[in-house]
């Protein structure tokens, strides 16, 4: 594997992804719903101090959000969210992040894997199962294609979150009483990283499994496949009663899985948090590895 | 002596129970126009692949330039392929995509706009270098894909139907490409039309059923040093052909007979002989081709069926 090559590689799938009409559909889709999502977040923050505002028979503000930030610093929310996760010092850091990044970091973290699902699955099959490879695979060698068609699809996906969260930005900005709009931005930016660090675990998953078949649509299907498999797995290896039977085993098994890792992204110290990228990291290395394991050995 | 270009022993590959190819031998000299000739299922394009170094033999021995079998690091750039029916990356401007390929070559970014300018210049697709490859018709992908293999200097180009779907310009046109690239580029060109590679090859290989069943020059395949053959005005009887060639066993009906030469007549003594012959009894000639062609040689050589048909060069 050479450097160059992965970097030429990794260029020209960037190149291609950013005028494919499928990744800029997904990418667009992908917008659309962060702007959305975040205009829900503003029609609900709205609503929410209208009926407070009253309850207390005062008036309400002309935009929204201005009350809903004072809310939110309330030592009881504090608490109450504290209870609810588990951990009271996440939950008072989460407290800190501006509501709109808040928000647009919990939407990525849930959505990224579908996103690398549907734009990345076929990187590999799709290029086997039209020929395209061949015009490559004489040209370097399979590792320096597959790791920089990764890189390509990871540099995509930074492009779709920063995009994502873009949107976000503009919309809270425009909608949102007290915008705190360097806050926002900053923490937009730590959180959009984090959900990138997540989704290339996923992208390490999708693009290994997209090396063990010739078909777009197949490798489409294993994606998918894997994130409802990786879904309730786990559920189950979460489940009471299978903690209580075998709780070493469970827990290893559940360490395993991308999602496990999820919260540690939220965490305010560094150590746990670094701790929770690595691993993803190396899960996704590790299942792009394996794949390619088995396209070395195959025919092209 | 230069070693061959390409040099395949005991070379065999199965799919499941579906032998493509079963001890594949073949050699091809440095510098050749090679045809590789065979039916559907023959094991052309498997043959290819192994070559390039994109599908792997189960078993046998491939030797490219005298430098063993292909690695991207070792080959790249001097080994290049033309894949049957691969589509080529869709969303890309083709100058953008020739220039990824130059550089995957290990050409600097400079030389790679040269080269694939020079090239897409060469295939007469220089005014659409920046459209997109899925706003080109058949035949314009089919090009891109033929320039594709030609990008910089390859000492070993294969090329699998490189003239599938183009329209009869476009096939004399790519002739002439392939025939300005002999001699410096060692050129392995597959396809089911024989009389186009009877036009540009100097060496030709038969497969079949993933064997190769007959090798050698071309003249040779094709009996060039041996036959003439002969197209008349008008049809000709066998017992006006037996009186014009006494001693030859010219065989033929109609317009077309193919007159053997004499053991030891050279080619031009020949022809003299049986031209001279033919008008001495009225018949006349309207054409004169030295060798059966290799339609017939390949006609002969299914019919006959099996080994030994074996005929190697020197």
């Amino acid at each position: 594997m050479t450097l160059r090559d992965v970097l030429l590689v990794a260029r020209f799938s960037l190149e291609e992804g950013l005028r494919s009409r499928r990744s800029l559909v997904l990418l667009a889709l992908y917008l659309v719903g962060s702007v959305a999502g975040t205009s829900i977040l503003v029609e609900v923050i709205d609503q929410m101090e209208s009926q407070a505002a009253q309850a207390l028979a005062v008036s309400s503000a002309g935009k929204p959000g201005a009350m809903a930030g004072r809310l939110l610093q309330a030592e009881a929310v504090a608490e109450v969210l504290g209870g609810l996760l588990g951990d009271r010092a996440l939950a008072a850091s989460l407290l800190d992040v501006p509501p709109v990044a808040l928000f647009y970091g919990w939407l990525a973290l849930l959505f990224v894997p579908l996103l690398v699902a549907l734009t990345a699955a076929d990187a590999i099959a799709g290029e086997l199962g039209s020929g395209a490879a061949r015009f490559v695979l004489f040209r370097t060698d399979r590792a320096s294609w597959v790791v920089g068609r990764a890189a390509g699809h990871a540099l995509l996906l930074a492009a779709g979150l920063g995009l994502g969260a873009a949107g976000a930005f503009v919309t809270g900005a425009a909608a949102l009483a007290d915008f705190d709009a360097a806050g926002t931005a900053w923490w937009l930016l730590r959180l959009t990283g984090r959900a990138w660090a997540y989704g290339l675990c996923w992208l390490g998953v999708v693009v290994g499994l997209s090396q063990l078949v010739r078909s777009g649509w197949k490798a489409g299907g294993l994606a998918l496949g894997a994130l409802t498999a990786a879904g309730i797995a786990r559920a189950l290896l979460s489940h009471p009663k299978v903690v209580e039977a075998a709780p070493v085993a469970a827990e290893s098994a559940r360490l395993l899985l991308p999602g496990a890792h999820r919260l540690g992204l939220w965490q305010p110290a560094a150590l746990p948090r670094w701790t929770a990228i690595v691993v993803l990291l190396s899960i996704g290395t590790a299942a792009l590895a394996a794949g390619h394991a088995v396209l070395s050995r195959r025919d092209a | 002596m230069a070693p061959p270009a390409l040099r395949l022993r005991g070379v065999r590959k199965a799919y499941g129970r579906r032998v493509a190819l079963d001890g594949l031998d073949l050699t091809v000299p440095a510098g050749a126009l090679c045809g590789l000739i065979g039916p559907n299922g023959a094991g052309k394009t498997t043959a290819f692949g192994i070559i390039g170094g994109v599908v792997r033999p189960d078993a046998g021995e491939v030797d490219l330039l005298g430098e063993g079998p292909f690695t991207p690091v070792r080959h790249r750039g001097r080994v290049t392929l033309l894949p049957q029916d691969a589509a080529l990356p869709a969303a890309v401007p083709l100058r953008s995509m020739m220039r990824f390929y130059a550089q995957l070559q290990g050409m600097t970014a400079g030389a790679a706009t040269r080269a694939a300018d020079a090239v897409l210049d060469e295939v007469g697709l220089a005014d659409r270098a920046g459209s997109r490859v899925d706003q080109l018709s058949h035949g314009m992908k089919r090009r891109a894909a033929v320039a594709q293999a030609l990008l910089g200097a390859p000492a070993l180009v294969l090329l699998d139907e490189p003239t599938a779907g183009l329209d009869p310009d476009l096939v004399v046109r790519m002739r002439n490409l392939l025939r300005s690239r002999r001699g410096s580029t060692t050129l392995v060109v597959s396809s089911h039309v024989l009389l186009e590679l009877e036009a540009i090859c100097d060496h030709v290989v038969f497969l079949e059923s993933g064997r190769c069943v007959r090798e050698g020059p071309l003249a040779e395949i094709a009996g060039a040093a041996r036959v003439l053959r002969v197209v008349f005005s008008a049809p000709v009887a066998p017992e006006a052909a037996a009186r014009a060639f006494p001693g030859r066993a010219a065989s033929g009906e109609g317009t077309c007979w193919s007159v053997p030469l004499h053991p030891g007549e050279s080619a031009p003594a020949g022809l003299r002989s049986v031209l001279e012959a033919a008008w001495a009894i009225g018949l006349e000639p309207t054409e004169v081709r030295s060798g059966e062609g290799l339609e017939a040689a390949w006609l002969a050589g299914r019919i006959s069926g099996s080994p030994p048909l074996m005929s190697r060069g020197p």
